[in-house]
């Protein structure tokens, strides 16, 4: 649903803009415009040495973060478009210093110790910033406290174990991201206490438990010896949704090393050659080869000099490095085909899709929630002369946004995020009914039909569903809050079915 | 166990059966029973290693390892949620406790099948709920010498009473291996988690495991330790910097963390060590070689020598004891035969002047004991209001960090969960209290020893050693360890063992805190009202805080009656030990008579015969002397 009100509001401001005369208001217009286009900002968050910083690299398609097993990020990291590479240290004192990129990568010393650095903000001439702002942080349930401190403040979180630093300012700092990718390399207390005071504290604002995606990172450790791990990596992803449905859109298992490799084209023929020099090892071999890392970097039973081991493996690791030799014998001996067996086995394409689908699309409508309240303000402001009257004709036109029914899926997310909360309390087949009509797409889906009913089974479905809400919405023993909500989905499904019965008059019509 | 420490333990259990049958040809059954008591104590207690970490440091799996024995507990994606107890078994089983609908337990045994659905999250909830202790019989070498291991739930998947628990059996068990991953630092939470462990127990060590995965888990060894190191330096700045907090407990948690980054380390691959065994053959020895579990091994049974020489000792001190005794009446029956007739042998005239300063002391004792008991009270008051205090405020903690919708949930468990915590509060305070009365009452005791260690030698049964639990006991006994989720073997004697030395025998029965009475009827009643809690947080924290409530007041009034039960107990061992002084002297004077109306022959031959047994006895105290150097020699620290 990337979002046809996103761009309707946008050309209304570049409409409005183009008969505004510079001045305030033009000023106001120009920043909720480009507050509309200025591309998502995501952060990718987690425990410590979770893989942050290796899935910052395949988000970007470049090796630029540092990697490594240990604590190597410890400083918020911003990645923006820019038209030339450049990296820049903002102290906390306000000043700044330039960083150099050696080599396309950061380095992994800073100037400065990280309790001095604000943030480090890298432009890259990387055409995926374009659309997407990525910013690393430091890992939570880091032994160093000034680290996991930074990375709070910038999700706007609170030490769970403080209690709630609740104020205006954390708020505020939320405001700098849009959506969350939430690592959980094993979904311990304490990272689902920071993941479920994050969605606590960000339900009012544009991050909220429906725009932040977990990711099971370190799922190959799961199979057993030379098993896949995909199948015991999805069940675990299912249990932990349904642990965390309040706190996250989904649950998405992802083994970042090899997405890594995968989206960073560092993986060369040369390796390509490696890895078919390994798959030629008989059974025997192959068990010596791949039994533990250190065997792999130093037996002599494995045929490669020390520089391609330590390659293959700083690419693979164990699970991919026999995933791909398996592969290679299997047939698929060049680096672009292996290169494909990583991309599939690392799980990102879904991770990718699910950001696009569920993150994006929302936090699109978000920000046109916000544009929306801001436009409604200036076409009622006290401007005078020609600017009252250009910003005055903004409030018809702006009705009609408002009623859009997709704007009105705004208000079901809202809903959805309160029943999350635990305020509403509706019974468990209304909860599933409000949810379904929050989150799918398909409105024979949104009604928990097949996709392939027709239009009349659909709005006989959205007609029985509404008699509940409508019985709901009047029920004096409900609360407020609870009987509001029940309005709320009542007009949903109304909209729904206008939505519905105009689409078929149109058909009709034309036929 | 290696080699020359087997053989002195084993010399030290012939010794003790040699002084058994001196005494019984001395007519002294008493002390060889004494001998008999401890023998079997040195069989019935345990060594207990529990295996504690974060979740997915491969805690299972290492168990599964250790013992050989891949598949004996059940690994992979799905994590462990009780605490599973592993010991020694011919015939292997898995034992399951369970709480019924109507609060009675019981106990079955189960298919090894179905031991996944019941000890991880891997099956369904239902099935799990009401499982209140796991117990696997093996048949394994490594557990022979009645080694114990727990293996636990990751700390950050614990609930507070699960996690009162562990550290409950923590602070019982004779180590604690603390799992670390190779790939991955050491968290703050498993710092917090190790700072919690250390306040309990000395003997942790770490296990760095998963080395399989990173080629360079030398240098995360190395991290590890820095980061304690560091951790600790972050407490010590904060105590300097904090006013609320008094910086001598940030200080104590900073010594505590620099104790323990220098802790050992051992770095092993339960996969590696998993797989040799799967594998077989030549390239598999060298796989186990490298998986480092054979170092972990050696450790373990490394501590169940020590406390097998710990036990050596004991016995060793006791074999000399009796000798002795039985050397001082031997010599005494020898010298009165010797002698003349009609005419008391000096030996009794000494002790008639030992008992009468006896007589003075007693006085004394009465006071140090009524003093001591004074104090342990008061003492024992406030520690009580201490650690109900910090079980509320842990509560108070998590349920601030429990979302709304995570109510019913937390209300389904939260009477388990008090359970434990409440169980693990009264294991902890009599450990506290036995510690503590032992300080205590140190004075009273070393002037009691030795009337004590005279009052062994009766003849008769009054202050006698307690019959051996029969083995239906035992069990119930053991029961009773598993029921709140671990193992606290030494819960109820604590106190006992404490009497024990106090008055030389085990005084069975009142040291045990009434855990049941306290905690049973309040606990009882928030599973009956679980419905209702499930409403709001505020609902269980009230909860949680009238059964708190509750049960301090029980606990409090417990307390009293025990201690005045201990002062009551204490006071008529010591006249025991006055009479029993005096009953003794009596039975010596009526032999030695009886051994003057004799025939001339008769005494010699007796006298012939107690000079035997004395150089028997001196014999032996000999021997135990050597034996002693050497266990001193062998029993050094790890």
């Amino acid at each position: 649903m990337t979002s046809s009100v996103t761009a309707r509001l946008r050309q209304l401001c570049e409409e409005t803009l183009a008969r505004l005369d510079d001045g305030p208001e033009r000023a106001a217009v120009r920043s909720v415009h480009d507050r509309l286009s200025h591309p998502l900002r995501l952060a990718v968050a987690g425990p410590v040495s979770s893989g942050k910083s290796t899935l910052v690299n395949a988000l970007l398609g470049q090796r630029v973060a540092p990697v490594g097993a240990g604590e190597t990020t410890r400083v918020v990291t911003w990645y923006r478009y820019g038209v030339e590479d450049r990296a820049t240290v903002h102290l906390r004192d306000g000043q700044t210093l330039p960083l150099g990129i050696d080599d396309g990568r950061l380095p992994r010393d800073l100037p400065r110790r990280p309790d001095e650095i604000e943030r480090v903000v890298v432009d890259l001439t990387n055409e995926r910033l374009r659309r997407m702002q990525v910013v690393d942080t430091p890992g939570l349930n880091t032994t160093s406290d000034h680290l996991e401190e930074a990375s709070r403040r910038l999700l706007g979180v609170g030490d769970p174990a403080a209690g709630l630093a609740e104020d205006e300012a954390t708020r505020d700092a939320v405001g700098q991201v849009d959506a969350l990718v939430f690592l959980l390399p094993h979904a311990r207390a304490r990272d689902v206490d920071v993941l479920d005071a994050a969605s606590r504290l960000l339900g009012g604002t544009a991050l909220s438990g429906l725009n932040t995606v977990g990711v099971v990172s370190r799922i190959d450790g799961l199979g057993g010896d030379d098993e896949d791990p995909w199948p015991a990596a999805r069940r675990l992803a299912d249990r932990l949704r349904s642990q965390l449905r309040s706190s996250v859109a989904t649950i998405i298992p992802v083994v970042g090393l090899l997405a890594e490799t995968a989206a960073c084209g560092r993986f060369t023929e040369g390796d390509a050659a490696a890895v078919r020099a390994l798959a030629a090892l008989d059974e025997d071999g192959r068990l010596d080869a791949f039994a533990d890392a250190t065997q792999f970097l130093t037996s002599t039973a494995v045929p490669l000099d020390d520089g391609a081991r330590r390659r293959l493996f700083d690419q693979l690791a164990l699970y991919g490095l026999s995933l791909v030799t398996r592969a290679a014998g299997d047939g698929s001996r060049t680096a672009a085909a292996i290169v494909q067996v990583v991309e599939e086995a690392s799980g990102f394409g879904e991770l990718l899709a699910t950001i696009e689908r569920q993150v994006m699309a929302r936090a699109d409508l978000l920000t046109a929630h916000a544009a929306l309240a801001e436009l409604r303000r200036l076409s009622y402001g006290g401007a005078s002369g020609t600017s009252a009257l250009v910003l005055g004709g903004l409030r018809d036109p702006l009705e009609r946004v408002e009623l859009d029914s997709e704007m009105h899926r705004l208000r079901l997310l809202d809903c959805l995020a309160q029943l999350y909360r635990g305020e509403l309390r509706f019974p468990e087949r209304l909860g599933e009914e409000l949810e379904r009509l929050a989150l799918r797409g398909d409105p024979a889906e949104r009604l928990g039909l097949d996709a392939t009913a027709g239009a009349d089974a659909t709005v006989a479905a959205a007609v029985a569903a509404a008699s509940a809400w409508v019985t709901t919405s009047n029920d004096p023993r409900r609360s407020p809050a609870e009987r509001a909500a029940a309005r709320a989905v009542r007009t949903a499904l109304e909209l729904l079915v206008s939505d519905l019965t105009a689409v078929e008059r149109e058909s009709s019509g034309a036929s | 166990m290696n080699e020359p420490e087997a053989r002195v333990v084993d010399e030290a259990m012939r010794l003790a059966n040699r002084t058994h049958k001196l005494a019984a040809e001395c007519g002294v059954e008493a002390l060889g029973r004494r001998l008999e008591w401890e023998a079997r104590r040195w069989r019935e207690r345990r060594t207990t290693v529990v295996i504690t970490g974060e979740t997915r440091r491969g805690k299972t799996s290492l168990v599964n390892a250790l013992l050989g024995c891949p598949g004996l507990l059940p690994v992979g994606e799905a994590a462990t949620t009780s605490p599973v107890v592993v010991r020694h078994a011919s015939t292997p089983y898995v034992r399951v406790t369970r709480r019924r609908a109507d609060e009675t337990v019981c106990v079955d045994e189960i298919p090894r099948a179905q031991l996944a659905e019941l000890v991880t999250d891997a099956g369904d909830p239902g099935v799990r709920a009401g499982v209140v202790a796991v117990e696997v019989g093996a048949d394994e070498p490594l557990l022979a010498g009645d080694l114990v291991l727990v293996d636990t739930p990751g700390i950050g998947a614990m609930s507070p009473g699960l996690r009162a628990a562990a550290l409950g059996a923590a602070a019982e068990a004779d180590l604690v291996l603390v799992v670390l991953a190779a790939d991955e630092p050491v968290l703050r939470s498993e710092v917090d988690f190790l700072l919690e462990v250390s306040e309990r127990v000395d003997s942790v060590v770490f296990v760095v495991n998963r080395t399989d995965l990173n080629p360079d888990w030398e240098d995360m060894r190395r991290e590890h330790r820095d980061r304690i190191r560091h951790a600790a330096e972050l407490r010590r700045a904060a105590g300097a910097a904090d006013p609320d907090r008094p910086p001598a407990e940030a200080l104590r948690q900073a010594e505590r963390l620099d104790a323990l980054a220098e802790a050992p380390m051992l770095a092993t691959s339960a996969r590696l060590a998993l797989r040799a065994l799967a594998r077989g053959g030549g390239a598999s020895r060298e796989l186990a070689a490298r998986s480092g579990i054979e170092e972990v091994r050696t450790l373990l049974t490394g501590v169940v020598t020590r406390r097998d020489d710990v036990r050596a000792r004991n016995v060793v001190r006791l074999v000399d004891s009796v000798a002795r005794r039985i050397e001082v009446g031997q010599t005494a029956l020898a010298a009165a035969a010797a002698e003349a007739g009609g005419r008391l042998p000096s030996a009794l005239e000494a002790d008639v002047a030992a008992l009468n300063r006896d007589l003075t002391a007693s006085a004394r004792w009465r006071r140090m004991l009524r003093v001591g008991s004074q104090h342990l009270q008061s003492a024992a008051g406030s520690e009580l209001g201490r650690r109900i205090d910090a079980v509320e405020v842990r509560y108070r903690e998590h349920f601030a960090t429990l979302p709304a919708t995570e109510t019913a949930a937390a209300a389904e468990t939260i009477a388990d969960d008090l359970e434990r915590s409440v169980g693990a509060l009264c294991a902890g305070l009599s450990a506290w209290l036995a510690e503590r009365a032992e300080a205590e009452f140190a004075e009273l005791r070393a002037e009691l020893g030795e009337a004590v260690a005279l009052a062994v030698s009766l003849d008769h049964d009054v202050a006698g050693p307690p019959r051996s639990p029969d083995p239906g006991q035992r069990e119930g006994r053991a029961m009773l360890t598993v029921e709140h989720g671990l193992p606290l073997v030494t819960q109820s004697w604590v106190l006992g063992n404490l009497a024990g030395a106090l008055v030389g025998v085990a005084a069975v029965g009142w040291a045990v805190l009434p855990i049941g009475a306290a905690v049973m009827a309040p606990i009882a009643l928030v599973r009956h009202r679980r419905r209702a809690l499930a409403r709001s947080r505020q609902e269980l924290e009230r909860t949680v805080r009238d059964t708190l409530a509750h049960v301090r007041r029980e606990l409090t009034a417990a307390l009293g009656t025990r201690l005045v039960d201990l002062a009551a107990d204490l006071e008529a061992r010591i006249d025991d030990v006055l009479l029993e002084r005096r009953a003794e002297l009596d039975k010596r004077r009526r032999a030695l008579e009886a051994l003057a109306r004799q025939h001339e022959e008769h005494r010699r031959r007796a006298a012939r015969e107690a000079a035997e047994r004395v150089d028997r006895a001196r014999d032996i105290r000999a021997a135990a002397e050597t034996l002693r150097a050497r266990l001193s020699l062998v029993g050094g620290p790890l």
